[in-house]
């Protein structure tokens, strides 16, 4: 396909979040561009507002003083007043994104998620931060949510990055179909690979889908020698023991000493995202807390390094 | 001061300039002029005070001990104080409240002069009130471009506003130089806001201006790199008295190798981005606010107020509430 095409096909994405200064997403200091939609539903994710791709309501209710200034003006009929005179939003219903409420809101109890971006616009934010990219050797990351539902923007904003000479990465979870993939892989200077289970039985119950299509998009970037870092998000309980330790071990033995094969990241369980649920009118499902010790992730590390892998852990 | 006609609220009588009416302000060039004559005259009145107090310390206190290390002094036989050092520049004058000024003023051009949303009078009203009963006011007023996000329409008036002090200062001489200004506000914020009403940034009354030329304390929603660029665009060299830019971050980010370069990037590329100072607090909030409630128990916690360092537990709790309450970067 040559360049004319990509450039006009997808023009707009819906993004949720532009955010500068990222020391934990790939080399140097990195601005992120968070996609909102994922095919995904991690019970852990920390980013509950990028999993749909539509517009949607974020409400504090602690901050809300029920002046019903927002019901009277949204065209969408999201915000209500019930019958005991308390503000609720209807988050099933669709948001169209005009951000009425948000304005009327004196209390700052209400925020919209999500904007429709162009390449350039996102490309001025991107070129903010240039002299940090320069001294650090960072760049721009795309993450989310997940990227590849709107893989023809990804393409055109990775293309664009490079024809700045801005170094590119892509954090993916990889439930993709190989076109996608390998359309942005030609601008994609490191992909950071989820790995959340191993076992495909498992993987579904956590994430909602099977991982065998997820681990051959792995291999085929692997195999084609594009830059990978494998990353695997740890849970005590979930996916930390020894047994699933090893077998992903096993999965990537034969790449460990391609040169493209960039080693592993351990991603500790952190509970920074969870107030956004009940903002989003959403439950977050881990119950019990699965935070692991220092100890026990000096324990997992010293696992994979037994093998000789390339490993760091990634404390926030 | 515009806004009152000349008359600061903590003093009784009228200290300042009266500007004229409000309504005749019809531009916000004709606005950024009457607030430039107060400064004038704030500077005119400060020049001659400075000069007074030089006279004061050659006729009444003298430092013979630091004229020892100070050259030329002992070749003249004269105090530093009374000429005698080879080289002078200044003294001057710091100021404080940058951001919580940048705000003000930029709040002010949006909202009465490019909206038209409100006029002066209106805002006048609210901030005489305090924001009380004025809500929709002060949530208009906190919506408005701020200092410290790397956006050109309120970065460039903290850039002229720099230039133009430095400027007019240095018209007036010291008794040895010229005079200048700096903008490191050492704790100075903090009393100083208790003397100043709310403020169109949407800071109520009596509380801490912004420190030295750092955003005020949460109106930087982008990070340290775009706190930076805007800070970055203010002329390093207007600032002959110094600058300082505070920085707090949580103890955690130094925990780990990312955090830590990340921290060396900021340096570099602040330098290279023609920055003079920037100072660190490593601590978290909880930290500070348990030192609080319990100082005997942290009686070597030392903090970076701006411009110098301090032991926390003996700062007054004002100040201390004023650090608490600074951007963290995590």
């Amino acid at each position: 396909m040559s360049n004319e095409n990509v450039a006009t096909i997808e023009r707009k994405a819906m993004i949720f979040n532009v955010q500068k200064y990222n020391v934990y997403d790939g080399p140097g200091v990195r601005t992120l561009v968070f996609f909102k939609g994922c095919p995904l539903r991690c019970k852990w994710c920390a980013n509950p507002e990028g999993l749909e791709g539509k517009y949607q309501v974020m409400f504090k209710r602690d901050s809300c003083i029920d002046c019903g200034a927002c019901v009277s003006v949204c065209p969408a009929l999201i915000h209500t007043i019930s019958k005991e005179l308390k503000h609720e939003v209807m988050h099933s219903l669709d948001c169209i994104g005009c951000r009425k409420c948000k304005a009327k809101c004196t209390e700052s109890a209400l925020s919209i998620v999500g904007n429709v971006k162009t390449v350039p616009k996102i490309m001025k934010i991107i070129e903010e931060d240039r002299e940090f990219y320069n001294v650090s050797g960072g760049g721009v990351t795309l993450g989310g949510g997940e990227v590849l539902m709107q893989t023809e923007f990804a393409a055109n904003l990775l293309m664009a990055c490079k024809q700045e000479g801005i170094n590119t990465a892509i954090e993916t979870c990889g439930y993709t179909n190989l076109e996608s993939i390998l359309k942005v892989a030609g601008f994609t200077d490191l992909f950071l690979f989820d790995i959340k289970h191993i076992d495909p039985k498992r993987h579904y119950k956590l994430t909602g889908v099977r991982n065998e299509q997820i681990l051959e998009k792995l291999k085929e970037l692997l195999r084609r020698r594009y830059n990978v870092k494998v990353r695997m998000p740890l849970l005590k309980g979930i996916n930390d023991n020894q047994d699933e330790i090893e077998r992903v071990i096993a999965f990537l033995m034969p790449f460990r000493d391609y040169k493209n094969f960039k080693g592993i990241d351990l991603l500790p369980y952190h509970k920074l995202g969870v107030n956004k649920y009940t903002q989003l009118g959403k439950e977050y499902l881990i119950k019990e807390d699965p935070s692991l010790s220092s100890e026990e992730l000096n324990m997992i590390e010293g696992w994979v390094e037994k093998y000789e892998f390339q490993v760091a852990v990634i404390k926030h | 001061m515009v806004f009152k006609r000349g008359v600061l609220k903590a003093y009784p009588g009228k200290q300042w300039l009266d500007t004229g009416e409000l309504k005749a302000l019809t531009t916000y060039k004709q606005f950024d002029t009457a607030v430039k004559r107060q400064l004038n005259y704030l500077l005119e009145m400060n020049a001659r005070g400075t000069v007074l107090t030089q006279k004061i310390f050659r006729d009444v206190t003298p430092t013979p001990y630091m004229s020892l290390f100070v050259d030329g002094c002992m070749q003249t036989g004269k105090d530093v104080t009374a000429g005698g050092a080879v080289l002078y520049e200044g003294p001057g004058t710091i100021f404080a409240g940058l951001g919580t000024y940048v705000d003000s003023m930029a709040a002010i051009k949006k909202l009465v002069y490019d909206d038209k949303k409100y006029t002066l009078a209106d805002i006048k009203k609210a901030l005489d009130a305090n924001w009380e009963g004025y809500k929709q006011i002060r949530h208009d007023c906190l919506d408005t471009p701020k200092y410290g996000n790397d956006d050109n329409y309120v970065d460039l008036i903290a850039r002229d506003i720099v230039d133009y002090t430095e400027h007019t200062i240095n018209q007036h001489k010291s008794l040895y130089a010229r005079q200048i200004h700096g903008t490191l506000s050492q704790s100075f914020n903090t009393p100083l806001g208790r003397m100043i009403g709310a403020t169109p940034n949407g800071r109520f009354s009596g509380l801490p201006l912004s420190d030295a030329i750092s955003p005020s304390q949460g109106a930087d929603t982008k990070g340290a790199t775009a706190s930076i660029k805007s800070e970055s665009k203010i002329n390093v060299e207007s600032m002959s008295l110094g600058m300082a830019h505070n920085f707090k971050i949580s103890s955690n980010f130094l925990n780990n190798p990312e955090g830590r370069e990340g921290l060396i990037t900021l340096l570099r590329t602040a330098s290279i981005l023609g920055n003079a100072e920037m100072q660190f607090n490593c601590v978290d909030n909880k930290t500070l606010k348990q030192a609080q409630q319990h100082p005997e128990e942290y009686r070597d916690l030392i903090v970076r107020v701006a411009g110098y360092c301090a032991f926390f537990v003996e700062l007054c709790k004002e100040v201390q509430d004023e650090i608490i309450s600074r951007t963290v970067i995590q």
